[in-house]
């Protein structure tokens, strides 16, 4: 606090100064940084010093308001809390060194301005200690309690201290009377670290200088400086009225710009109040018969009372605005949400109509949002969808609380339809009786189409599966009976005609007969091959030693006639056809008698387990096949020998193989010509699991 | 062969085609079978015979059916039905005759209460001891009802 005649004080601007928004980074700062923060630290309470001592000047040496401590206070607290002693040690010499050099500047001793600048530091960081050990400093203005607290703990101890050194320094050296200049600097000090403190702290803080920027603080900064400007003329004209227009002010920037426009107002008010009252005007100035002392100590008193009022309203609206600001940011991040999702949502109220939808319906729907908004919600579905969402989806999600997955048809502003499926959700407990909804709607249509294509697709092959076996119905009659009609025709020609022809013409005959009776056969060996299908008995349990018995019985004469030995294992039981099972092993059994060498055929069928699987195998002592006919065989009509000496419609391993496919198996053959082939065949067993090995 | 009854048999053959009538009258001539037979040539003309409709207002009943299941027009199958179905007429013998040989044929057959199912052989000799068997087991063997 400024003195005697050279003391100092200056008002500084409120410089956020640079770097010193504290403890954002996390180690030592660099020296550059550092040493511009200092320095701006410096010029910032020189400005302020120098304003202090202008009024201390004016004021007859007793200073009413000593801005640069609490500027050096809010550097102090914001510098980085990682540049530990070093960082704030420069900011303290910085700050020390403005208040030495504008006492030195003012005409003091270079002992006196000294002693001045450590009792103001002295101060300070006492003020800091205080403040960094029971206080929060972030929360000036923020919470009433913490902002009473930093204020009480930085403006009403910390200085005690300093007034102490700073009376006795002055009472020493000038013999100014030791209680009245206490007072004084205690109340300047005190009365400062309130007014400038807050403002300080909030643009050295975090925000910084962006608080500026903010359109809140724009407003305030132009409201402030328009009525600084106006308290001109004001105090000239009618101190009663200027100070009625100066609360009515501050009220107003507190209630429009919260924290930062109260600080600011409050210190700007400070600043002009203070100015007017030493230049002698103002209700406080112009007051006749006060000296300037007690006139000055009147103004302290008079200032003290302002701010807190206005801090406490500020914090107080700060944070209902703050809530509001949440709440809105919140809502607006959900409605946000909820319009640019990328799905198709609605909400819909009481009355059935359209509160809300996504700009994904509006796309899919092709429609503007105004365009929709009010209409019944019902109005965008199909005929057939629309009845039933009256009658039945409404009331559900309202009685049920939510409907899920429902299919319904929308349709379009071009009048396209397209399938979609719906969940919906009461909107609200059911106590509440509230019929608001809120439904998501998702696109099925390529999934509808995937769906009726397959379902087309099964409808074709039915038909066609109906077709073929209707086919094979008429070639089983139709084709049979014109061939029985060439054979038996023949065969009356030749019985009633026949000793008529000679013998060329009985050839003739007998060629035609021929001819017929292999058409017959193909058109059975046909038919026997398309009625082979999957079995719906397949379930039905077959012992194959039986269905192998029943095929040898079969091919009796045929084993008898060429000699024919054959060899079976014993063999186990599979799901399936018997019918089946027997032809299938009539084939094989009857195609390596059929195919023999020149030796008594020898034909053994054994079996053998692998894995889930029974393998069959028949082999045979036979004329075998080129490996380059080991597939060909399975196709159907090929012969891979004349028909004059092997006959056969070239149906039979086609009809094996379709068997065994339709059982769950396969079938292919190993042989080498001349050294007779064997047939595989494997089926699925009865139990995989635990079925004993076979053999 | 028959052993000739004291009175010849009626027998309704109902065949489409021609060949089988000749095949059938063929085998009937050469089995030296007396009994006498009426042919229709489709399934309406059948249910009129056996319902005396015109133009067979005098027609007899007949103690035997030969049926061939496919006919143009009404089938055999609604002719089988038909008949099993008039109290006047299910008393009389169906012998189903016909190339087909689907198992579906032959069970709806029987559902249909036909007396019994045979598949037309391919060849003549075939054809004849079917005739033949025919004639022994029906004329000779089983007694019919009065006609």
């Amino acid at each position: 606090m400024a003195e005697g005649a050279t003391t100092t004080r200056a008002l500084g601007s409120h410089a956020r100064l640079s770097g010193m928004s504290g403890g954002v980074t996390g180690s030592r700062t660099a020296w550059l940084p550092l040493l511009s923060r200092a320095v701006a630290v410096a010029a910032v309470c020189l400005a302020g010093a120098l304003l202090g001592i202008s009024w201390t000047r004016e004021a007859g040496n007793v200073a009413a308001l000593w801005p640069p401590n609490a500027i050096l206070l809010a550097a102090l607290l914001h510098a980085p809390v990682a540049g530990g002693l070093r960082d704030r040690g420069c900011i303290l010499l910085a700050g020390g060194l403005a208040i030495f050099a504008a006492n030195l500047l003012f005409g003091d001793s270079l002992a006196v301005s000294a002693g001045l600048a450590l009792a103001n530091l002295s101060e300070v960081v006492l003020a800091l200690y205080l403040v960094a050990r029971f206080a929060e400093p972030r929360e000036i203005l923020r919470s009433v309690g913490q902002s009473g607290l930093i204020l009480l703990l930085a403006g009403g101890l910390a200085p005690i201290l300093a007034a102490s050194i700073g009376a006795s320094l002055l009472h020493l050296t000038y013999g100014a009377p030791l209680w009245a200049v206490w007072k004084t600097w205690y109340l300047a000090d005190a009365l400062s670290l309130v007014i400038f403190f807050p403002v300080a702290c909030l643009l050295s803080g975090d925000k910084g200088w962006s608080l500026l920027t903010a359109p809140r603080s724009k407003e305030a900064i132009v409201t402030v400086a328009a009525i600084c400007a106006a308290s001109w003329f004001l105090f000239l004209e009618s101190s009663l009225l200027a100070l009625i227009a100066l609360q009515i002010a501050l009220m107003w920037v507190t209630f429009r710009s919260g924290r930062f426009g109260s600080a600011l107002a409050v210190a700007s008010m400070a600043i002009v109040v203070t100015t007017w009252t030493v230049s002698g005007v103002g209700p406080i100035g112009q007051l006749e018969g006060y000296t300037i002392a007690d006139k000055i100590l009147y103004l302290q008193f008079a200032l003290i009372v302002v701010p807190i009022p206005i801090f406490a309203i500020a914090i107080a609206l700060s944070k209902e605005r703050e809530t509001a600001d949440a709440l809105a940011e919140s809502e607006a991040r959900y409605r946000d949400l909820f319009e640019k999702s990328p799905v198709m949502l609605l909400s819909i109220g009481s009355d059935g109509r359209l509160l809300s939808v996504s700009e994904h319906w509006l796309d899919k729907m092709g429609y503007r949002r105004e365009e929709v908004i009010g209409r019944p919600s019902v109005e965008f579905l199909s005929a057939g969808s629309r009845q039933q969402a009256l009658e039945e989806l409404l009331p559900r999600v309202f009685s049920e609380g939510a409907v899920r997955d429902v299919e319904c048809r929308l349709v379009t502003k071009d009048g396209e339809t397209f399938d979609a499926l719906l969940s919906a959700i009461r909107d609200g407990a059911p106590q509440t009786r509230v019929k608001r909804s809120f439904a998501v709607i998702t696109d099925v249509s390529k999934l509808k189409r995937a769906e009726r294509d397959f379902a087309d697709t099964v409808e074709k092959l039915e038909q066609s599966n109906r077709d073929l076996e209707q086919f094979a119905y008429l070639a089983s009659h139709d084709l049979q009976e014109p061939l029985r009609m060439v054979a038996s025709f023949t065969d009356l020609l030749e019985q009633e005609y026949g000793p008529k022809l000679d013998k060329r013409g009985r050839e003739f005959i007998h060629y035609a007969r021929d001819g017929a009776e292999r058409m017959s056969r193909l058109i059975h060996d046909l038919l026997t091959f398309s009625r082979v299908t999957r079995q719906d008995d397949s379930n039905a349990v077959v012992d194959l030693n039986m269905a192998v018995n029943v095929a040898l019985a079969n091919l009796q004469s045929v084993i008898d006639t060429s000699g024919a030995t054959v060899i079976c294992d014993d063999l186990p039981s599979v799901h399936g056809s018997s019918t089946q099972l027997t032809s299938l092993f009539q084939n094989l059994v009857g195609n390596a008698i059929k195919y023999r060498g020149d030796q008594p055929p020898v034909v053994s069928l054994t079996v053998k387990r692998l894995g889930p699987h029974w393998r069959f195998t028949v082999t045979d002592n036979g004329i075998g096949i080129d490996r380059k006919h080991y597939e060909r065989v399975f196709d159907l009509f090929k012969r891979l020998h004349h028909r004059g000496r092997y006959g056969g419609t070239g149906l039979g391993l086609a009809i094996c193989r379709r068997i065994v496919e339709g059982h769950g198996g396969s079938i292919w053959v190993e042989s080498e010509v001349g050294e007779g082939s064997r047939f595989h065949v494997t089926l699925p067993a009865l139990e995989p699991v635990t079925e004993a090995a076979a053999q | 062969m028959s052993t000739m009854s004291v009175s010849p048999i009626e027998i309704l053959l109902i065949e489409d085609n021609p060949g089988d009538v000749i095949l059938t009258r063929e085998a009937f001539e050469r089995l030296k079978i007396q009994n006498v037979l009426h042919v229709v040539a489709d399934g309406q003309e059948a249910l009129d015979y056996l319902k005396r409709r015109p133009p067979y207002e005098t027609a007899t009943k007949p103690q035997l059916i030969l049926l061939d299941l496919n006919l143009p027009g009404v089938d055999g199958r609604e002719v089988l039905e038909e008949i099993k179905r008039d109290e006047a007429l299910k008393a009389i013998p169906v012998v189903v005759m016909t190339s087909s040989e689907a198992e579906a044929d032959v069970v709806r057959s029987y559902e249909l209460h036909a007396n019994c199912y045979i598949g037309k052989p391919l060849d003549l000799e075939g054809f004849m001891s079917v005739v033949s068997a025919i004639d022994d087991f029906w004329f000779s063997v089983v007694i019919l009802p009065p006609s």
